[in-house]
C-alpha cells in the first residue's frame, strides 16, 4: 500500500469528461476526491474541509485558478496546489508557481506522470507536516 | 486577470500618449497663429508710421487717405490669409488624428479577439485531446467493468466530435477570410436535413432537451454541409449558455411569405449591448479565463456568413419569459421542389 493511501484531493476541473475520468483514476489509485467545476465552489470546499492537495485547473468560470490559489495563500492555507492547465507557455507556468503552486502539469498529459506527482507532492508535505511537529522522531517511521 | 488588467494599462498608455500629441499639435497651431497674428499688427503699424512719415511727400490729403486704406485692406488679406491656413490645418490634423484613432483602435481590439482566440483555442483543441488521451489510458492501465469502459468510450467520441466540429469551424473561417469558400448549392429537403441534423445531435448532447418544431416538405436551394454546420453551431451555443435540463427548440415554418427558422433556449439571455457584436469573428463575452461557456468565438461568426451566402438574415432576440431567439429568415420564399 502507498503512503498517501486515503490522502483526500480537491479536484477542480469543468470539464465534466476530464473530470469524471480524472475521479476515477485517483479513486482507483486509494484517494477520497471531492470534485467540483468552479473557483467559488473550490473555495467553499477548502473552507469547509481539510485536502491533502488540491489539483486546480486555470480557466475556470466565475473565479479563475490562479486566484482561487491566491485566496487559498491569503488564508495561510499551505495545501499543496497542483495546477493542471491547458496553458503551456512558460510565461503561465511561473505565473502559477508564483501565485503559490507547487507544481504545473499541461494538458494533455501522461497519467502516470501526473499520479506520480501527485503521491509525491502528497508525501513530501505529509513528511514535512510530522516533521516540523514531532523534530525528534523521523518522519518516515511516523508514516 | 492580469493580462486583461495589463491590456487595460496599455491602451490608457496609448491613448494618454494619443491625447498629449494631438494637444501639443493643436496648441502649436494656435501659438502660431497667435504670432502670425502680431506679427501682421506690426507691419502694419511700420506701415503706418511710414506713412505718417512721408506725408509731407504726398501732394494731397486723399492720397493718404487712399494709402491708409490699402494699408488696412492688406492687414486684412494678411488676417484672412493665416486665419484660412490655420482653420484648413486644424481640419486637417483634426481628421488625420481621427483616423489615426480609429486605426489604432480597430488594430488594438482585432490584437485582443485574436488573443482571446487563441486562448479559447488552446483550451478547445487540447482540452478534448487531454480527455481522450486519459481516457484511452485509463483503459489500457485498468481492468474496468463494462458500464465504465462504455462510459469512458463514449465520453472519447463526443470529444472527438467536438475537436471535428472546432477544426470544422477553423477551417471554414480560414476559407471566408480568404473569400475561397462558394457552397455548393444544391436543391435540398431542408425539412429533412435538419430533422437529421437535430436526431445526431441528439444522440450526442443529453444535457439538454432539444426539441423540434419542423414544417415537412420544405425546400431550399443550399449547401448540405454548411447547413448541418449552421444548426450544430447554433444548438451548441445554445447548449453552452442555457441551464442543464432546459428546453432547445428548434423551428421551421413559414410566415406570411417568409420562410423562418428559429433556435431558442432559456439561457441567461444576452445583455443588448452585446447583441451587435456577437457576429462578429472572435468575438466571446467576457474574460477568456473565467468565462462560464467555452468556445472559439467562430461559430456565430461563421453561422452568419452561411446565412448571408445563402440569401438570408440572421437576427438575435429575446426569447419570453427567458433566453434567447436566433431568427433566420430567407424574405419572399417561394416553395422550390425537392
Amino acid at each position: 500500500m502507498k503512503e498517501a493511501t486515503k490522502a483526500s484531493i480537491l479536484l477542480v476541473e469543468d470539464e465534466e469528461n476530464l473530470q469524471e475520468a480524472l475521479k476515477l483514476n485517483l479513486e482507483l489509485e486509494g484517494y477520497e476526491v471531492t470534485a467540483v467545476d468552479n473557483g467559488t465552489s473550490a473555495l467553499k470546499a477548502v473552507k469547509n474541509e481539510y485536502f491533502d492537495l488540491i489539483i486546480l485547473d486555470i480557466m475556470l468560470p466565475e473565479m479563475d485558478g490562479l486566484a482561487v490559489c491566491e485566496n487559498i495563500r491569503i488564508q495561510n492555507n499551505e495545501v499543496p496546489i497542483l495546477f493542471l492547465s491547458a496553458k503551456n507557455s512558460s510565461a503561465d507556468r511561473v505565473l502559477g508557481l508564483k501565485k503559490g503552486g507547487d507544481d504545473y502539469m499541461t494538458k494533455p498529459f501522461n497519467l502516470e506522470e501526473l499520479l506520480l506527482r501527485v503521491e509525491k507532492l502528497i508525501v513530501k508535505t505529509k513528511r514535512f507536516r510530522i516533521k516540523t511537529a514531532y523534530p525528534m522522531c523521523t518522519a518516515s517511521a511516523i508514516i | 486577470m492580469k493580462k486583461s488588467s495589463s491590456a487595460l494599462q496599455g491602451k490608457k498608455v496609448i491613448t494618454g500618449i494619443y491625447v498629449f500629441v494631438l494637444v501639443y499639435t493643436v496648441l502649436q497651431l494656435v501659438w502660431w497663429g497667435v504670432l502670425l497674428h502680431q506679427q501682421s499688427k506690426e507691419i502694419a503699424h511700420y506701415e503706418q508710421m511710414e506713412l505718417t512719415h512721408q506725408m509731407h511727400q504726398l501732394s494731397e490729403p486723399s492720397q493718404f487717405m487712399q494709402e491708409m486704406q490699402r494699408l488696412h485692406h492688406e492687414e486684412r488679406m494678411r488676417t484672412l490669409k493665416y486665419i484660412g491656413e490655420g482653420t484648413i490645418f486644424l481640419i486637417i490634423i483634426l481628421a488625420g488624428a481621427s483616423m489615426v484613432y480609429r486605426a489604432v483602435w480597430k488594430q488594438m481590439r482585432l490584437q485582443q479577439q485574436q488573443q482571446n482566440f487563441m486562448m479559447a483555442v488552446t483550451h478547445e483543441l487540447k482540452s478534448p485531446i487531454a480527455i481522450a488521451k486519459l481516457n484511452l489510458e485509463t483503459l489500457r492501465k485498468h481492468r474496468l467493468d463494462e458500464e465504465k469502459q462504455r462510459r469512458l468510450l463514449d465520453a472519447t467520441i463526443r470529444e472527438t466530435n467536438r475537436l471535428d466540429q472546432l477544426c470544422n469551424n477553423i477551417l471554414l473561417a480560414s476559407q471566408f477570410e480568404h473569400e475561397k469558400s462558394q457552397p455548393f448549392l444544391e436543391p435540398l429537403d431542408f425539412s429533412q436535413v435538419l430533422t437529421q441534423a437535430l436526431n445526431e445531435l441528439r444522440d450526442r448532447i443529453h444535457s439538454h432537451d432539444i426539441v423540434a418544431d419542423i414544417e415537412p416538405g420544405i425546400g431550399l436551394e443550399a449547401d448540405k454541409f454548411m447547413i448541418t454546420l449552421m444548426l450544430n453551431n447554433l444548438v451548441e451555443n445554445a447548449v453552452k449558455y442555457a441551464p442543464k435540463g432546459t428546453e432547445i427548440v428548434v423551428s421551421l415554418g413559414l410566415e406570411q411569405n417568409d420562410l423562418l427558422m428559429r433556435v431558442c433556449d432559456q439561457g441567461e439571455g444576452i445583455p443588448q449591448e452585446e447583441k451587435g457584436k456577437i457576429f462578429m469573428k472572435f468575438y466571446r463575452i467576457g474574460n477568456e479565463n473565467t468565462r462560464k461557456s467555452k468556445g472559439s468565438g467562430l461559430g456565430l461568426y461563421l453561422t452568419r456568413k452561411i446565412v448571408e451566402q445563402h440569401g438570408g438574415t440572421i437576427a438575435v432576440n429575446d426569447n419570453l419569459p427567458k433566453g434567447t431567439c436566433f431568427e433566420i429568415r430567407w424574405q419572399d420564399y417561394s416553395p422550390q421542389t425537392v
